[in-house]
């Protein structure tokens, strides 16, 4: 269902646009950023660990110590670089659907790709990708 | 409808989809991984998980409290 949300979130604006009879340029694609942005801050807190006796991590918070993988921390790091990065691409997508930012946009098969939409689209999808790996690790 | 924008949004919904498939596939757990071990003085000890009991563990306060003392 999760996977889905660019189509849902772009046949809902069109069903939006339609019924409301407006023609306006998409923010679909600021939204999709948004949604793989807030996909991306939980990323970056570590893991309890679950392959040591809860007991020897009861000590440990007691004795105000912390536990965690490496390969765990190692990737929320990653993930910390991610995220600022998706903060630029966030503000650069909103900055598209502005009057100022149009330009000839790019072009493919003769279709005007919407770049917005496109850059949403990729921050969704390496951010799904994200959430996969930390749930493996 | 934009034909081109509603195939980059199935484009994105497949993919998203693909991608939890190939990681399943490609990132395991490890059955030992390593834990790193900070201590209340900053201190970082790495250790397998399986040997991190809590006599390691004990260890490891140990050695913090002394430097603490120190």
């Amino acid at each position: 269902m999760l996977y889905g949300l660019p189509i849902y979130l772009y046949l809902l604006e069109l069903l939006l646009k339609h019924f409301a009879a407006i023609t306006a340029d998409s923010v679909v694609g600021p939204t999709l950023a948004g949604a793989g942005l807030g996909f991306l801050l939980p990323l970056t807190e570590l893991k309890e660990v679950s392959s040591v006796d809860p007991k020897v991590l009861r000590k440990l918070k007691e004795a105000k110590a912390v536990a965690y993988s490496r390969r765990d921390k190692s990737f929320s790091d990653f993930v910390w670089v991610c995220f600022f990065c998706a903060l630029g691409f966030w503000m650069w997508c909103i900055y598209l659907t502005l009057p100022v930012a149009q330009g000839p946009g790019w072009n493919a098969f003769g279709w005007h790709i919407n770049e917005s939409f496109a850059i949403g689209c990729i921050m969704f999808f390496v951010s799904i990708v994200l959430t996969e790996i930390k749930e493996r690790l | 409808m934009d034909p081109l924008t509603l195939g980059i949004a199935a484009l994105a919904a497949v993919g998203a989809f693909g991608a939890k498939f190939i990681v399943e596939k490609a990132f395991r757990p490890s059955a030992s991984p390593k834990i790193e071990v900070v201590t209340s003085d900053g201190e970082k000890t790495t250790v397998e998980a399986s040997q991190l009991t809590s006599a390691k563990v004990e260890e490891i306060l140990h050695k913090s409290a002394t430097r603490v003392s120190y």
